[in-house]
């Protein structure tokens, strides 16, 4: 075994571990992350969900026959539901830390793979090996993709219920 | 159902010999390997570097500089732990790439085992790199702080039970791992690269939240 084959992987870890470490001992967080990213997913539908209660209740502002809607929920406005409200009349209020740096962290790995893609071809020329799997035969197939639904759905469905690690 | 996958199990829990986490990564891994012998795929040539290249390396490092000493200097406090959060998961992908885990036929090669011909061990050395200077961090100085520095406490799992959902958890985890050889942190790197098998990582993160979404918390 050559030994830039296990240092490159050796260095690699050391680099994880950095993050692990850092986000723990400055933020106090712990870097799990399908349980950030099933908090920044949950995230981002609220917030879309929020917007769509906000453009509600600004018709709602203009239409003031309506106005016993205000109250609808974020779900409700998210499912197009909005005709049976919960709750009375209220300013809507986010919670800027419920979610958000879980947000950055996965707007922070999708950044990185685009600066990956970026700096592909310097990188694979520099390190002299490859960063990502070339394309197979088989993977256009409808059968490969359903499969890999399948697989997602099994990841997905054994790292849920809550991220407690 | 396990709680986590391959980084908050193996890299964070064992890092803070969680017994808990120990057990999860024993169970996923075993059954990725199962899962792997029996269904091997079609993997490319396995590629061996010639030379380690420190420039390069250092180069990916920068993120580093960022949230370590950059960051905390320069970034106000509201939003210090966003911004931070985003560098260090920048850092997070350069390390995958750097280890070769942007790779699924990597990881297959490695769930492999040692009996078979395509079998690539340099992965051990991530885990290697990952742990043992957390294990250190933790047992020496983690573990007896009060608070994080920029943060009000430490949001650290309450449980360490070990049930049947912990178990069930890691193999149905396990089995899709060690079938695509795709974990959640690479595979959402993958799908921001938009590389030539967006299709196929796309769909494969479509499934993972359709199943985040309908298993119930």
């Amino acid at each position: 075994m050559h030994a830039s084959e296990c240092l490159y992987p050796l260095t690699g870890g050391l680099m994880l571990g950095s993050c692990v470490y850092h986000l723990l001992y400055l933020n106090g967080n712990v870097l799990g992350i399908s349980g950030i990213y099933g908090t920044a997913v949950s995230r981002a539908i609220s917030i879309v969900g929020l917007n769509l209660s906000r453009i509600s209740t600004s018709a709602k502002k203009s239409a003031p026959n309506e106005s016993q809607q205000d109250g609808a929920t974020a779900e409700d406005a998210l499912l197009g539901d909005s005709s049976t409200p919960t709750s009375p009349p209220k300013e809507i209020e986010t919670e800027p830390e419920d979610g958000d740096w879980q947000m950055a962290f996965t707007m922070g790995l999708l950044a990185a793979g685009a600066l990956l893609r970026t700096i592909r071809p310097y990188l694979e020329r520099s390190l002299g090996v490859p960063i990502f799997d070339p394309v197979l035969g088989n993977e256009s197939s409808r059968v490969f993709q359903l499969s890999l639904f399948v697989v997602g759905l099994l990841v997905g469905l054994g790292t849920k219920v809550r991220s407690n690690v | 159902m396990a709680n986590g996958c391959t980084a908050g199990h193996m890299l964070c829990g064992m890092s803070r010999l969680s017994v808990r986490s120990t057990i999860a990564t024993i169970t996923f891994f075993a059954t990725a390997v199962a899962v792997h012998l029996l269904h091997p795929g079609q993997q490319p040539p396995r590629i061996v570097p010639q030379q380690f290249k420190a420039l390069t390396v250092l180069l990916l490092q920068i993120p580093f500089l960022f949230y370590r000493f950059i960051i905390p200097a320069l970034a106000p406090k509201k939003w210090y732990q966003n911004i931070s959060s985003f560098a260090v998961a920048v850092h997070f992908a350069l390390g995958l790439a750097l280890a070769g885990m942007l790779q699924p036929s990597k990881i297959q090669n490695f769930l492999a085992l040692p009996m078979s011909p395509n079998f690539d061990p340099s992965l051990a050395f991530v885990a290697i790199g990952g742990l043992v200077p957390n294990v250190l961090a933790w047992t020496t100085q983690l573990r007896y702080a009060s608070k994080p520095v920029f943060g009000a406490k430490f949001s650290l799992p309450d449980t360490d039970g070990i049930d049947w959902k912990l178990i069930v958890g890691s193999i149905i985890f396990g089995a899709g791992w060690g079938w695509s050889g795709i974990c959640p942190g690479p595979g959402i790197v993958l799908e921001g690269a938009f590389v030539e098998r967006w299709r196929s990582i796309g769909t494969w993160i479509l499934g993972m939240s359709v199943g985040r979404l309908i298993t119930p918390s």
